[in-house]
């Protein structure tokens, strides 16, 4: 049942964003065309144009991916659509669970495109070595290798997205169980959490580094390599409880039903 | 029985709009619940299609509390479209489909050649009354044990209600139960088996529609407009 719910919400979603995306990739790929004549100084001036096109249509794609997400979420299940949504044979549990996944699965595929964009107008082996070389700096002191830190990074961004959307969720859930204003009740909810979050994160930061004996170094400009390890652990488990908690809150009231218009 | 709803409460606001509602509807039967607007007959059917939480009191669907078993004997129609603009008929028939297995969608395609609409037809590209139509075809073309239908005639012409009138009455079965609600008493008086009248989110009459108006020597439009003033 979930995946024919996801296919409906992935359609939804994805309807306005593949125009989006086919724009993006083909803008990045007109700039790359005219950046080969660079030399001559017209193409040079459009090159510019068209680049600044390409981060534009770049910045187009993210900002859409979560106007979509919310759109669909709010318009499937508070919206005249919810009267479908609400009345169908299927636990509310997994209409949840179809649109959280259809949202990271449309996440992750934006990150792709905006990656994939910026790669074809960008693109050199000068900047290639000049970021491996960064990234061997970078890594060098904490006995990781370049793969190793990335595959760490990508993981904690990935939970980081979970958590912003667990979070995004449980807002507009707790937002439209109010009878007016549900929206900006919905936002100020999403505002709080995001800044409880962040103090609570700040917090055990704290407290491990004292108990590890380096709060010194927790207001320090410079990381040594275990502090370094501490702070990509504790991201880490911290998205990780931040994206199973929100979710959990989001369940919970969701269960108890809703109050359409 | 196929519904019975128990002492039903529910407030917005401290403003209660449902006091106390209780009724059940056995099976076969056709019942209005009439009232005039904003009197809380949406509300009621909210709660029991879930979509409004309820204060207190109890709904039961052929004995199960409301829930996705319930939900899979209940066929809806709500008094606004719910439908995506951006799909085709066809589009919303493979949705029921995938979703109702009690949807008949070769009792679907023929209903739509009834009413005159293309299957192919976009519903963006539709007007009001033909969505209502499309609605209508959905709702019924389910086997579904309760069907409830929240004023299914308001916002259309008189000759698109005959229609729809029509589809209603040539497409329920006798195992099946309706709960339908409108302030268009005169069109629907003639199928009704039952009336429940609410004012003031009460119930303020209940009977059977013949006994009703052999006593009252009136129509339930009269009854009605004598009640509720």
């Amino acid at each position: 049942m979930i995946g024919k719910l996801m296919k409906y919400d992935l359609k939804k979603m994805f309807r306005i964003l593949v125009y989006i995306y086919v724009c993006a990739i083909s803008l990045a790929g007109i700039t790359r065309l005219i950046n080969i004549g660079k030399d001559i100084q017209i193409l040079e001036i459009i090159g510019y144009i068209f680049a600044g096109c390409t981060y534009s249509a770049i910045g187009s794609v993210l900002i859409n991916t979560f106007v979509q997400i919310l759109r669909v979420f709010i318009g499937d299940f508070y919206k005249d659509e919810s009267y479908l949504t609400h009345t169908l044979p299927v636990e509310k549990s997994k209409l949840l669970i179809s649109k959280y996944l259809s949202s990271l699965i449309v996440i992750v595929c934006s990150v792709l495109v905006s990656f994939l964009s910026l790669f074809v107008v960008l693109y050199s082996k000068e900047l290639f070595e000049g970021i491996r070389a960064l990234l061997e700096v970078s890594v060098a002191g904490f006995n990781m290798s370049i793969a190793g830190f990335l595959t760490l990074l990508i993981f904690i961004v990935f939970e980081q997205i979970c958590g912003m959307i667990s979070m995004a969720f449980a807002s507009i859930i707790i937002g439209c169980r109010e009878n007016s204003r549900r929206i900006l009740k919905g936002l100020l909810t999403f505002i709080a959490f995001y800044m409880i979050s962040m103090m609570f994160t700040f917090v055990i930061l704290a407290i491990v580094f004292a108990i590890s004996g380096n709060i010194g170094e927790f207001f320090a400009s410079s990381l040594s390599q275990g502090s370094f390890i501490t702070i990509l652990i504790l991201g880490l488990v911290l998205y990780f409880v931040y994206a199973v908690g929100f979710f959990l809150i989001s369940y919970k009231l969701f269960k108890k039903g809703v109050n359409v218009d | 029985m196929v519904l019975e709803v128990k002492d039903l409460k529910k407030s917005f606001e401290e403003k209660c709009v449902i006091d106390g509602v209780s009724f059940k509807i056995q099976k076969g039967k056709i019942v209005g619940l009439l009232g005039k607007n904003g009197s809380g007959k949406t509300t009621i059917l909210k709660m029991i299609n879930d979509l409004l939480t309820i204060d207190s009191g109890e709904i039961l669907v052929c004995g199960e509390t409301i829930g996705v078993k319930t939900k899979a004997m209940i066929s809806y129609l709500p008094e606004r479209t719910y439908l995506d603009n951006t799909k085709t008929i066809s589009q919303v028939f493979d949705f029921f489909q995938d979703f109702y297995a009690d949807f008949d969608r070769c009792k679907a395609e023929q209903l739509l050649k009834e009413l005159d609409l293309d299957i192919n037809a976009r519903l963006a590209k539709m007007s009001k009354g033909m969505k209502e139509k499309v609605q209508i075809v959905l709702v019924m073309s389910r086997n579904a044990k309760l069907y409830i239908l929240d004023e299914p005639l308001g916002g259309v012409d008189p000759s698109t209600r005959d229609h729809i009138m029509k589809t209603i009455l040539s497409n329920f079965s006798d195992d099946a139960s309706m709960l339908i609600t409108t302030h268009l008493i005169a069109d629907v008086e003639k199928i009704l088996d039952e009336v429940i009248i609410i004012d003031k989110s009460k119930i303020v009459l209940s009977g059977n529609a013949d006994e009703l108006r052999k006593k009252e020597k009136k129509s339930i439009d009269e009854i009605f407009r004598r009640i509720v003033k």
